[in-house]
């Protein structure tokens, strides 16, 4: 089994009841979740604790989740994080311009929790 | 010049004008003409086209008007009155009435790439060589003495205007030197590069030019004349139209009958189009169809104005020069300025009546040049067999240096006709005598673009027999006679006695001939084409001629060509006419776009008919029809495949044309949309933020209940408490998805004017209750102070109780949502004044930043500061507050102090 608990998993978002369930199923999958609810903060928590894995909602207070992404993928070449937009905005201009910031996988809202957790474990086993 | 000079030098001084000035400025006058023509060129050659309008093409066209127009119409003023008119009513009924048949010469021509009138008449009749032969001889016989003509009218005027006469012999003529130079422009501009399609745009704008010179020339002479020399249109009749002459040439009892009239029209119009300079500028040198359009006027109005102060100088100068019959009426146009000692004027007059005369040799010498090398000279040659073997490739060369000699041979010709034969015949009548000659191309390009029965043997029969009509009755009588003017002997006195009995009462002699030739002519083409059988060949250029319209564009889409060809023989020839360069790109456009492969051996037939209609445009139909025939192995096209072809090729146009009509309705259509387009965007691009903006908030709970969902079904070991907040969650997702579902449609409703308006009076202080009781909840959960205040006793007031409460709610719900966390408090107070009712909500929380202030009644505006756990909201709220202030004809006010708090302040009509 993989040591997942050794992973650090950020997800940012704006709506409570979507950090209520993805906390839920990445705890449950054995990461360690840390949590953000704007953008800025997502920012912060990553200067502190360097998560290997982001997942970010676009449209977020403050700082949106584009400018998030290529914060970390800017700042951090070497060891920057992979990156999941999770986002309800799914025009394709919109997930071209997500990929063109180096994000490594958007998943449009609403989503499946299934998909999202096989997904994310596979790039989790990359990592590893 | 030197030399030039010297031959000046013998002759006697004159009081009149300096011969040798006279002599520079006719030089100097050619010398623009060479500088214009290198101008037109040098455009070209940045593919801008001086000629290409209708102005230059109206212009290019009055070269009809020769040095017979500038000095004959006086002349002819004095012998027939009102008559000289008629040859320049033929010209304007062409373009007023017959512009369409005119239209479709050029067509013709320019599909089939047509470089003469001769050639025109041998294509139609399956480009026959014979009929190309006779037509060039016919225009020669008619035109050489027609240049002769203008060598005579230069050399003419250019003794008056100087008082000298010059020597016997011919280098003793400033014209000669004159036609010199004219030869050179010729060549230089006519013959200078040999090119596929190619157009003299030099020559034509020099041409043009002249066409205004002439022009010019010849009103400031008839205004000189008419204003200065006499007191106007009037005065000139009041003081000169006592003259028996002259009245005896205007009264039309006196005058031969209207058939004289008639008949010059006739010959004129035919002439007009056919003349082989008129063919040239007319359709050779057209660049444009279009541009027949505006010449329809334009050309006509020409004709008015050169003709508008013909009759004032033949009355002022036949009364003036009364007693000295020495004096020419031919030469008034410059004599009668000499008499009252305006040098200047005469002058002028002599370079009007020069750039007439020049206009015509050049043109005229161009097109009667390349008859003779293309339908002459070139076929001729070509039927020598050992020499089409050995020089088939190199035929270009020939064709310039032929085209060359041509040129000379036919100005020298000109000149040698000026100098021996003219003097037996007067100055009009050559022009008249041409006229009728160049009538007798009529019948046979008229029938033969719009009758497909018409055979080359109808139209040989027929072009010969007026010929022959013509020379025995206008050329034969005067070249048999002896100076007395008698038959040199009785065989031809027998001969001319016969002809005699076909003389009509009250027309004269061209009128006469103009009739029978015309008539044997058109009679004998008719009935031998009926007896004749219209061969394969006769009748595919028949079709493509008459049915020009239907079937053929350009680019080989008629193929009617049947065979076995090799690509590398075609693409040879075709190297050999327009260079290795050129040809390499034009076959390869053309082989890309007929999807043709030129590495095959064997060649399409399109690429046949291709190369053969390209050559065709240098060397003249007939010519490039035997070229390509003799590098190819032909089989004879039957006229049922003709026709097939023919067919499939017209469904072509049709569907090009009306692609085209399409192409130009959805091009109409799609302005219009444009139009309308621009309008709808704004709102449209409005509407789509909105779509955008609702489907995201309408993704959001429905995510979180999908996840939720589909986590509480994955995890059947779920603690209790852990799955009731979640499906807690869940339900209070599904309440906000539908009370934004409620939102818009509540919104959609205003905006479409679908809403209904329940107004009833309002009790405020149960209506204030009534709220209160709804927000006591949200205010106490937020720990806000709620506070109401009533100004007033209000009555009468009548309004949407639902909606005003829907209203209401909306404000403070967001009051107090937007609180701070201490002492917050909302207060909700209702006042009236001057017929308005006011309900104010104010609170002391976070307030609105100014530039916010006024944006937020948008849609799914939401104030950015709203702190970093978002307010749950759909962003409609005010919207919709908005919406329901709208309808019931309120206004809504809003004050706001970041960090201080937010007045809202609604007020209605009472």
């Amino acid at each position: 089994m993989i040591r997942r608990n050794e992973l650090k998993v950020l997800i940012a978002d704006d709506e409570p009841s979507i950090l209520m369930s993805l906390e839920f199923l990445f705890k449950k999958e054995g990461y360690k979740v840390l949590i953000a609810r704007d953008g800025q903060e997502a920012i912060n928590m990553f200067d502190l604790e360097q998560p290997a894995i982001m997942i970010l909602d676009i449209m977020m207070p403050n700082v949106d989740g584009y400018k998030v992404c290529s914060y970390v993928k800017t700042n951090y070449k070497i060891r920057a994080p992979k990156v999941v937009f999770l986002s309800a905005k799914n025009k394709e201009t919109e997930i071209e311009h997500g990929y063109e910031l180096g994000a490594d996988l958007y998943i449009p809202k609403p989503f499946s929790t299934r998909e999202l957790i096989k997904k994310v474990n596979l790039i989790a086993t990359d990592m590893l | 010049m030197v030399y030039y000079y010297n031959v000046c030098g013998d002759f006697r001084e004159s009081k009149k004008m300096n011969g040798f000035l006279i002599s520079v400025v006719s030089v100097l006058y050619l010398g623009f003409l060479f500088y214009l023509a290198f101008v037109a060129e040098r455009f070209k050659s940045k593919k801008k086209s001086l000629i290409d309008n209708p102005y230059v093409y109206a212009l290019s066209l009055s070269v009809y008007c020769t040095a017979w127009t500038f000095y004959g119409s006086v002349g002819r003023v004095k012998q027939t009155g009102l008559e000289f008119l008629s040859v320049y009513i033929g010209p304007t009924l062409v373009m007023l009435l017959g512009w369409s048949v005119l239209r479709k010469i050029i067509r013709i021509s320019h599909v089939h790439s047509i470089t003469s009138v001769a050639d025109f008449i041998s294509a139609r009749y399956g480009k026959y060589r014979s009929l190309g032969v006779w037509v060039t001889i016919i225009s020669l016989l008619a035109g050489i003495p027609y240049i002769g003509l203008q060598i005579k009218a230069i050399s003419k005027s250019f003794e008056i205007l100087s008082g000298m006469t010059h020597g016997q012999y011919f280098y003793q003529e400033p014209a000669f030197y004159i036609s010199m130079l004219l030869v050179v422009f010729t060549i230089l501009f006519g013959t200078r590069k040999v090119q596929a399609n190619e157009t003299h745009e030099g020559m034509i704008f020099a041409i043009a030019a002249e066409g205004i010179f002439k022009l010019l020339a010849f009103l400031a002479v008839g205004i000189f004349v008419t204003f200065w020399m006499n007191d106007g249109f009037a005065g000139v009749f009041e003081k000169h139209y006592y003259q028996k002459e002259i009245q005896k040439a205007f009264d039309f009892e006196k005058q031969p009958g209207y058939g004289n009239w008639f008949m010059h029209i006739l010959v004129s119009a035919f002439s007009f189009m056919f003349l082989p300079r008129q063919f040239q500028v007319a359709v050779v040198e057209n660049q444009n169809e279009n541009n027949l359009k505006q010449a329809i006027w334009l050309l006509p109005l020409y004709m008015f104005l050169i003709d508008i102060f013909v009759i004032p100088i033949a009355l002022t100068g036949s009364s003036i020069f009364a007693g000295n019959p020495n004096i020419l009426a031919d030469n008034y146009v410059i004599e009668l300025p000499l008499s009252v000692s305006a040098n200047i004027i005469a002058l002028i007059a002599y370079i009007g009546g020069f750039s007439a005369a020049t206009g015509m040799i050049i043109v005229e010498t161009i097109a009667i040049s390349t008859m003779l090398t293309n339908s002459l000279v070139l076929p001729a040659l070509l039927e020598n067999k050992r020499f089409k073997e050995k020089y088939t490739f190199r035929i270009i060369n020939f064709a310039v240096w032929i085209r060359r000699g041509a040129i000379i041979l036919t100005v020298l010709l000109g000149f040698f006709y000026y100098k021996t034969v003219a003097s037996y015949f007067s100055l009009v009548s050559i022009g008249l005598i041409a006229f009728v000659a160049i009538g007798q191309f009529g019948p046979i390009i008229l029938g033969g673009i719009f009758w497909k029965g018409a055979t080359k043997a109808g139209a040989l029969v027929g072009l010969l027999s007026g010929f022959t009509i013509w020379l025995f009755s206008l050329i034969l009588p005067s070249l048999l006679t002896d100076s007395s003017g008698q038959y040199i002997n009785t065989f031809v006195v027998g001969f001319f006695e016969f002809f005699a009995h076909f003389k009509i009462q009250g027309f004269d002699d061209i009128s006469n001939t103009t009739f029978w030739s015309l008539l044997v002519n058109s009679l004998l083409y008719f009935v031998v084409s009926m007896c004749t059988e219209v061969t394969p060949s006769e009748a595919k250029q028949a079709l493509l001629f008459v049915d020009v319209f239907k079937y053929s564009t350009k680019e080989g889409q008629s193929v009617l060509w049947k065979g076995k060809a090799r690509n590398e023989h075609l693409i040879e020839l075709l190297v050999s006419f327009i260079g290795s360069m050129q040809a390499k790109e034009e076959l390869e456009d053309f082989a890309r776009k007929n999807n043709i492969d030129l590495k095959d051996v064997t060649a399409d037939p399109k690429l046949v008919s291709y190369v053969e209609n390209t050559i065709s445009s240098i060397i003249g139909t007939s010519t490039a029809r035997m070229l390509v025939a003799s590098i190819t192995k032909e089989e004879v096209v039957s006229i049922d495949e003709i026709l097939e072809v023919l067919k499939r090729s017209q469904k072509i146009v049709e569907d090009n044309q009306e692609l085209k009509n399409k192409t130009h309705q959805l091009e109409k259509l799609s302005k219009e949309l444009k139009t309308t387009n621009e309008k709808l965007q704004k709102s449209d691009t409005i509407k789509n933020e909105f779509l955008t903006t609702v489907t995201h908030e309408i993704r959001t709970p429905l995510t979180s209940i999908k996840a939720l969902s589909e986590i509480i079904y994955d995890n059947e070991d779920l603690e209790f408490e852990q799955k009731k907040i979640f499906l807690n969650t869940i339900i209070d997702e599904t309440d906000r998805l539908s009370r934004l579902v409620n939102q818009v449609l509540d919104l959609e409703k205003y905006e479409s004017g679908k809403h209904k308006l329940i107004k009833k009076n309002i009790d405020i202080p149960h209506l204030l209750d009534n709220v209160f009781l709804r927000m006591e909840e949200l205010a106490k959960e937020r720990n806000v102070k709620l506070k109401s205040f009533t100004h007033k006793e209000i009555t009468g007031f009548k309004a949407d109780e639902d909606k005003l409460i829907q209203l209401l709610i909306n404000l403070l719900s967001n009051a107090i949502k937007f609180s701070r966390a201490e002492n917050a408090w909302v207060l909700l107070s209702v006042d009236t004044s001057k017929k308005k009712v006011l309900f104010t909500v104010e609170d002391n929380g976070v307030g609105i930043p100014q530039e916010m202030q006024s944006r937020i009644f948008e849609k799914f505006y939401q104030a950015d500061n709203q702190g970093s756990i978002k307010e749950k909201g759909s962003g409609l709220g005010l919207s919709i507050t908005k919406k329901i202030v709208e309808i019931h004809k309120g206004s809504v006010f809003l004050e706001s102090m970041p960090d201080k708090g937010t007045k809202v302040i609604v007020s209605f009509p009472n």
